[in-house]
């Protein structure tokens, strides 16, 4: 046989060995590419479920807080109000005093809210009361007291993105393109040789890997916003508590020094004084209401939702 | 039986017409396997060494401002805490001793407290850390 046959031959054979251990090693490859992205895919799903639960506790949060709101003007502001209608002739001699576009304004607000309170056994106003937790009450009261239906106060919050986000349904884990699971042997096709489909296998297994770090990439750091996300949704709460804490010792200091009539003018207008805070801290809002980057919470409509410059895709 | 002899009668004597270009036909395809092979392997390689880093950098940058976060607001609302607390406690002296200026007084301090964001605040801070001309973050 001639020498160069044989060495041809040879060569074939040596690179043949190559492409088919090659093509074994790929297998292998493909199953730790697999295991990356399914990795990758558990921690998306996981990282998702702990935002989810942080905004069902936020929403729940900001609707106690507008329950707490609309007790405090069904009571609190409603006896200021009543005791302000029966000094009212005489309010222009306090220190502290309240015009009668005021007083009107805050007996509409009264009125609201005690329409939204007979309302709340409903359980169709957990939005209103969200809105008015992380908003100033007066805001979503007077929506009401425009002539706006107490049942579509829900819409307040639905206007809302941020709000509509917290009240929404649950985050999807996927939206990150491929998934883990997606890595697989298809489009792989044995070459007419078996060495050759070695080789066209191993390329394979390359781009399988690269595409699973690529999406563990991508898997870490929507992961690390949504983990922004549950600080800054955590930070809504703690404010929300510190707004409850707010207005309760007010209304607990209300309680303490009000007086039903003006008999006592000092201490009529000591009332007022510290009513005129608690409808205040009423308004205290923890968020925008246009869902801008006001408060530091911004949303989108495009189904991106922004908490403290955390981008969280819902 | 047959012999080994026998067995080596029956093998052609000479090679078939065309096996130089049969064999390197084969040859050339295996070659070309194992060099786009090499290609990919190579192309991929760098690809994943971007990819590891862009994740390291992005992940790095994501963790500073998480711990950023954590230790503005923790700090921001102990800090607003013991100030509110601190302005109750006037009150509640302002209302006993019927002092109505530390009334007016202690009602304002808590309202301002009150209305100021922290969230707007940690905004600003997260933008700060995104700003290049920024040197020194104060929390």
């Amino acid at each position: 046989m001639p020498l160069p046959v044989l060495l041809l031959w040879g060569a074939a054979a040596a690179l043949g060995a190559t492409g088919i251990v090659k093509g074994t090693k790929a297998k292998k490859q493909i199953d730790q590419a697999r295991e990356i992205g399914e990795r990758a895919e558990r921690r998306h799903r996981q990282a998702t479920e702990a935002t989810d639960a942080a905004r069902t506790q936020t929403q729940e949060t900001l609707e106690a807080l507008g329950r707490l709101k609309v007790h405090v003007f069904t009571h609190h502001i409603k006896h200021l109000v009543e005791a302000l209608k029966k000094g009212r002739s005489r309010l222009g001699g306090f220190e502290v005093h309240l015009d009668e576009h005021q007083l009107r304004e805050y007996e509409g607000l009264v009125l609201s809210s005690l329409e939204l309170e007979r309302g709340l056994g409903s359980g169709a106003l957990g939005g209103a009361l969200a809105a008015m937790g992380a908003y100033g009450a007066v805001g979503t009261l007077a929506t009401a007291s425009t002539g706006a239906a107490i049942s579509g106060l829900s819409g307040v919050a639905a206007t809302n993105a941020t709000l509509a986000w917290l009240g929404g349904g649950a985050l999807s884990a996927g939206g990150l393109g491929m998934t883990g699971g997606m890595i697989t042997l298809a489009g792989i096709a044995l070459g007419p040789a078996l060495a050759i489909g070695g080789f066209m296998m191993a390329s394979k297994a390359e781009e399988a890997m690269t595409e699973a770090q690529a999406y563990k990439a991508r898997v870490a750091e929507a992961v690390g916003e949504l983990e922004k996300a549950q600080i800054g949704l955590a930070a809504i709460r703690t404010h929300a508590a510190e707004a409850t804490t707010v207005i309760e010792r007010l209304a607990q200091v209300f309680d303490q020094i009000k007086v039903d009539d003006d008999r006592d003018p000092a201490a009529f207008a000591r009332m007022v004084m510290v009513g005129r805070a608690l409808k205040e801290a009423l308004e205290i809002r923890l968020m925008g209401e246009d869902g801008g980057a006001i408060d530091g919470v911004s949303a989108r409509y495009s189904g991106l939702m922004e908490v403290v410059g955390s981008e969280v895709r819902s | 039986m047959t012999s080994g002899k026998a067995i080596l009668s029956t093998l052609p004597k000479t090679l078939p017409a065309v096996p130089l270009n049969t064999v390197g036909s084969s040859l050339h395809l295996l070659v070309t396997a194992y060099q786009d092979y090499q290609r990919i392997a190579e192309e991929q390689k760098t690809k994943r060494a971007a990819i590891a880093a862009w994740e390291r950098v992005r992940t790095e940058e994501l963790r500073q401002q998480r711990t950023l976060l954590e230790t503005y607001f923790t700090g921001v609302f102990e800090e607003r805490r013991h100030v509110i607390e601190g302005f109750f406690a006037t009150l509640d002296r302002a209302i006993d001793s019927g002092n109505d200026a530390l009334l007016t007084q202690s009602i304002s301090g808590i309202l301002a407290v009150a209305r100021q964001s922290p969230l707007a605040e940690a905004a600003q801070l997260l933008e700060a850390m995104r700003n290049p001309n920024v040197n020194v973050i104060d929390v």
